[in-house]
């Protein structure tokens, strides 16, 4: 849904955000060799103001790479009536809370969907 | 340090460069926010439309599956009528039965979305033509947040007031919080499974599970069933929407019907989802004296008034969680705590009401993906 638009929008910014931190890493280097060279205090001065802003770039590609979209994995849990033998499954489409799945293997008695949720994909 | 040369600009120029700078900083300030609320916009429009484009597929489902191809235009035009449908609320200037008045027009409201849903998929299934209502209505409240968004950035930008503007700044990151629950909402049920708000349905099911009560649903009132039981020697009479389809029931009105058979009851009980506040944990089990049951309140003021009569005490259990977790597919968490919810109906009931007693049990919410 929404999250592949939001996904499309942090690529973007992360593209930006390197090519402008990049940019602004290289402006600040040669300011400081042509302040080394010529020894201008101004070159000095143009070079901390130029860095000062990579620095906020390179903070906002830190909080841009660090926001995640969750993702989540549905989970079934089967369980049967008489014994209380249960497993784990993907669910089925139509699937509901107490749907007859089957037959348990174990006893032969009636399988039921006992719960149906999602978890949080790490 | 070479060249250190005093600052050649006078006072008077740093003045008007001072006010320079101001002025623009002000503007691109006004652009952020004017660009953050565009894209906020289009992100609404987004999922608004994404949902439309649900409801429609899923009414193409529903029509294949009677070997029906419907004309898509048609049905376009068929679901943005629905979508755009509003409800007048009545008069509040002499609130002297108005209860009544919004139960009649709530009535009138489903029983019209059932009839134009029908009238497109003829023989659809109760469960489906449930589900279908839940899209509907979700698809109604994202188009709604759209275009009251929509409405209040172009009125801003009209008179060219900078406080609308922040005063919608300030609303986005909570409209977007609900419009992202509801987003979530039409995923869970276009899947069918349970949500968050079937917490209370799911946990009386469960108990009737374990306390081997018949599970043979008897239908009491429009879209809601009755199951019975006995648990530690107490009657206990069970009343939820019938599911799996995502319905809410008419829960009062199956009271009244249970009251009319049945004149002896010594507790009701409700279990419903609650918002929990920031701090709490999701799936944290609260009790509570009262009604839990939120909507419009039309319900919840029928009970209220049955109990009162007839002074009934009124216990509820409360499940929490937060709005988004209340409209997606069940978190692990609320799964989780729905035996914790068990075990409270079960002191409760023990606690607050004798052998031989009759107690009513109340399972509030949608019950989507959640038999009988
Ligand atoms: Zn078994």
């Amino acid at each position: 849904m929404s999250t592949e638009l939001l996904m499309k929008i942090r690529i973007k910014w992360i593209i930006i955000y390197t090519i402008l931190l990049i940019v602004f890493i290289l402006i600040t280097a040669s300011f400081l060799i042509m302040y080394m060279v010529e020894n201008d205090a101004n070159y000095s001065s143009i070079s901390f103001i130029t860095m000062m802003i990579a620095v906020w770039i390179a903070i906002n590609l830190a909080r841009a790479l660090k926001t995640k979209i969750p993702k989540y994995r549905y989970i079934e849990v089967v369980k049967c009536l008489s014994c209380g033998y249960s497993f784990k499954k993907k669910p089925d489409e139509g699937d509901y809370i107490l749907r007859d799945v089957g037959i348990c293997p174990q006893c032969s008695g009636r399988l039921i969907v006992y719960s149906i949720y999602r978890e949080k994909v790490e | 340090m070479t060249n250190n040369t005093a600052f050649p600009l006078d006072w008077l120029l740093w003045l008007v460069f001072i006010t320079i700078f101001f002025y623009f900083n002000r503007e691109l300030e006004i652009m952020r926010i004017v660009k953050e609320i565009e894209s906020y916009i289009m992100l609404f429009k987004q999922i608004r439309d994404k949902a439309v484009s649900t409801v429609i597929k899923a009414f193409r489902k529903e029509a294949a599956k009677e070997g029906n191809v419907i004309d898509i235009k048609f049905l376009e035009a068929r679901v943005m009528d629905l979508i755009e449908s509003e409800v007048i609320e009545p008069v509040k200037l002499d609130p002297y039965g108005i209860v009544a008045k919004l139960k009649h027009l709530l009535v009138t409201t489903d029983e019209n979305l059932n009839l134009e849903i029908k009238r497109i998929v003829p023989n659809i299934t109760t469960a489906m033509l449930e589900n279908l209502k839940n899209l509907i209505g979700s698809a109604k409240v994202l188009n709604f947040y759209y275009k009251a968004l929509d409405h209040d950035y172009r009125m801003g930008k009209k008179f060219k007031s900078i406080w609308i503007l922040y005063q919608l700044q300030a609303l986005l990151p909570f409209i977007t919080e609900i419009v992202r629950a509801v987003e979530s909402n039409v995923e869970a049920v276009s899947k069918g499974f349970p949500i968050g708000d079937s917490a209370g349905p799911l946990t009386v099911v469960r108990f009737a599970l374990k306390n081997g009560f018949n599970l043979e649903p008897k239908q009491i009132a429009e879209k809601t069933v009755l199951l019975e039981g006995t648990y530690r020697d107490r009657r206990v009479i069970i009343i939820k929407a019938e599911g799996p389809g995502g319905s809410v029931g008419r829960l009062d009105d199956a009271i009244m019907k249970v009251f009319e058979i049945e004149d002896k009851i010594s507790a009701i009980v409700t279990v419903d989802a609650a918002l929990k506040l920031e701090s709490e944990k999701t799936g944290t089990i609260v009790s509570g004296i009262g009604v839990a049951m939120g909507g419009i309140g039309v319900e919840k003021f029928n009970i209220e008034k049955i109990a009162t009569e007839k002074k009934i005490p009124l216990y509820a259990v409360l499940i929490k969680m937060s709005i988004p977790e209340a409209y997606a597919t069940m978190d692990k968490d609320i799964s989780e705590a729905i035996d914790k919810a068990i075990e409270r109906i079960e002191r409760t009931i023990e606690e607050k009401t004798h052998e031989g007693d009759t107690v009513l049990l109340i399972g509030v919410g949608n019950t989507i993906g959640v038999y009988p």
